[in-house]
């Protein structure tokens, strides 16, 4: 039988090994391929050249600052979805959510959007697509009679109409804007926008510093929607308000890096099994390990195959796509 | 909470409507406080249903309800939980301690935004934890309990929520002769103690001959027979329920009518 204290010494250890890689990672980020920096001059004590810094600051920091933005986001939307839905499965991508801000991104090209009111219009729109396919989620919820599975059927094939439909229009569209939006189909963290990847780094750090606070209403969700609600938890409205802020969290990492699918639905195991189910710890340590795993999944993705290298979107499909089919049959077996 | 009064009273009460019927038809019951009360019934008689639908966790009831004579419709889900606690058969299946399920039942009692109990909620978390019983257990996962354990846990969570009304749906199945007689009295405890009422669903009629201060027949979505124990169990009141003859002796023990069918 654990004590309480002894718990609360794991959670912090937990959380300090997960940090101290989070670091190691970051510094390989900078010390990695051409023109790397040295551990001395990254502590300031040996003097970096002009192209350095502009390859540190301008192309390094913005990648990594999006890559572990991405990985906190999207891990805390699975949690916060899994926990909603009760189902292991869900996440922002196979909820059609991802597909959805792919389409809004889509659209804000086309129509010129990006061109004339600049990157936020891409953003805006993302959200926007998330915003509809979280209604589309919810409405054929209902008309499935609130059944999971069927639910999560209707995500999936919202992601793939979604992604006919934005097909669609490119096709309609001059072959710029084309090759352009394909990029955002399988998500990279090659070329992102610094200027979208500091906010959304700001956001993750936000994320992980209140995530406690909206911890306990998430372990009462656990107990089931009829528990929930007989020890009085208005879960219509805590669902919901959670469920929209989550997708449209994660369709700003749409906006920045593209689709990185199943992040959101394998960290939220990993990190239950690290830091346990109490929600009120285990949001900001998928934040965290979301974060760990993603930058370093980018890494490898850049550096394996130097000096090409592969979208990590399509190195998390691979892996995140069999353990979807572990899961569903695992799931099978539990139900 | 007032001593006296009615913790529920129900009016022309339907609810479940499934293709043009309602599967819980024009009821009228009245239940006064600190009552043990057990609805009794056939399979598909309606009886969950009725209990959902007094919580008004159904989609679809209509009628005059009030429990402590507030009209609960009106409240919101937290307010309303101070009110009435539904508790599903099977409840209680999750990963949590079982100190923090029973806190679970001071949800309505603190902030959403609260990262921990206050020491109030803590406090009476623990005390219905000791009076159920599982003092021992409160540090264990819910999920490592035997069914008796959690049915105790499950009733500790109800009594930290301290509703005026408490519906249990089938408390006692998957429990053992000795842990059906544990959580029995334990409720019968609770509410001589607290003055809360519990309707229960109940499968085994001794069981209600027993330890039920009230019982409700039900058959078709209505009912048969409802009011005290010993004038409601009688052999023609349950044949008509379930349409198999019963026969009834005497309990010297209990000073009880026991039923064999």
């Amino acid at each position: 039988m654990q004590t309480r204290h002894t718990h609360k010494y794991a959670t912090a250890l937990t959380i300090t090994t997960n940090v101290l890689f989070l670091l190691l990672v970051s510094y390989l980020y900078f010390s990695t391929g051409d023109n790397g920096l040295t551990l001395s001059q990254l502590l300031g004590s040996d003097s970096i050249s002009d192209v350095q810094r502009v390859i540190a600051i301008e192309i390094r920091l913005p990648r990594l600052l999006a890559a572990v933005a991405a990985g906190a986001i999207l891990a805390h939307s699975g949690v916060i979805m899994q926990s909603l839905f009760r189902n292991p499965m869900v996440e922002p991508y196979t909820m059609g959510i991802s597909g959805g801000a792919v389409c809004g991104v889509a659209l804000a090209f086309i129509l010129g959007l990006v061109a004339a009111f600049g990157s936020w219009a891409l953003v805006l729109a993302a959200a926007a697509g998330a915003v509809l396919s979280v209604l589309l989620v919810l409405i054929l919820r209902r008309a499935v009679g609130f059944d999971i599975n069927a639910t999560l059927l209707c995500g999936i094939m919202i992601s793939f109409i979604a992604s006919a439909v934005t097909t669609v229009l490119l096709s309609l569209d001059t072959h710029e804007n084309m090759t352009q939006v394909v990029a955002w189909t399988i998500g990279s963290f090659d070329n992102v926008n610094p200027h979208l990847a500091r906010p959304l780094a700001v956001i993750s750090l936000l994320l992980v510093v209140l995530s406690p606070f909206i911890g306990n209403m998430l372990n009462v969700l656990s107990l089931g929607d009829d528990e929930a609600r007989s020890v009085g938890l208005d879960v219509n409205k805590v669902s919901i308000t959670f469920f929209i802020l989550s997708s449209v969290l994660s369709s700003f990492v749409v906006a920045v890096s593209g689709v990185i699918a199943f992040v959101g639905m394998v960290v939220p195991h990993i990190a239950t099994y690290f830091y346990g189910s109490d929600r009120r710890i285990t949001l900001s340590g998928a934040a965290l390990l979301g974060a760990l795993i993603l930058s370093a999944t980018d890494l490898l993705a850049k550096t394996i195959i130097a000096p090409r290298e592969l979208p990590v979107g399509a190195l998390t499909a691979v892996v995140g796509g069999i353990c979807f089919i572990i899961l569903a049959v695992r799931w099978r077996k539990m139900e | 909470m007032e001593k006296d009064g009615i913790a529920l009273n129900a009016t022309g009460w339907s609810a479940g409507f499934v293709k043009g019927e309602w599967i819980v038809n024009d009821i009228t019951l009245t239940v006064p406080k600190g009552k043990l009360v057990a609805i009794l019934g056939p399979n598909g008689a309606g009886k969950t249903t009725l209990l959902k639908s007094i919580a008004l966790q159904t989609k679809y009831h209509t009628g005059d309800l009030t429990i402590d004579s507030t009209d609960i419709g009106g409240l919101s889900v937290a307010e309303r939980s101070k009110y009435v606690a539904y508790v599903a058969s099977g409840a209680g299946r999750c990963d949590m301690t079982v100190l923090s399920y029973v806190l679970t039942g001071r949800t309505a009692y603190r902030s959403l935004f609260a990262l921990n109990e206050t020491d109030e909620n803590k406090a009476l978390a623990l005390k219905a934890i000791e009076s159920t019983n599982i003092t021992a257990l409160r540090h264990r996962k819910m999920s490592t309990l035997s069914d008796g354990q959690m049915q105790l846990a499950v009733a500790a969570r109800a009594l930290a929520q301290s509703p005026r009304l408490l519906l249990l749906d089938e408390p006692t199945s998957n429990l053992d002769l000795k842990n059906q007689q544990e959580l029995l009295s334990i409720l019968h405890r609770m509410t001589r103690q607290t003055n809360m009422s519990v309707i229960m669903i109940l499968h085994d009629i001794n069981l209600a001959a027993v330890w039920a201060d009230m019982c409700a027949v039900i058959r078709d979505g209505r009912i048969v027979s409802f009011g005290e124990t010993e004038t409601v169990l009688a052999e023609e009141t349950l044949e008509k329920a379930f349409g198999i003859p019963f026969h009834s002796f005497y309990d010297e023990y209990h000073h009880k009518k026991i039923f064999i069918s």
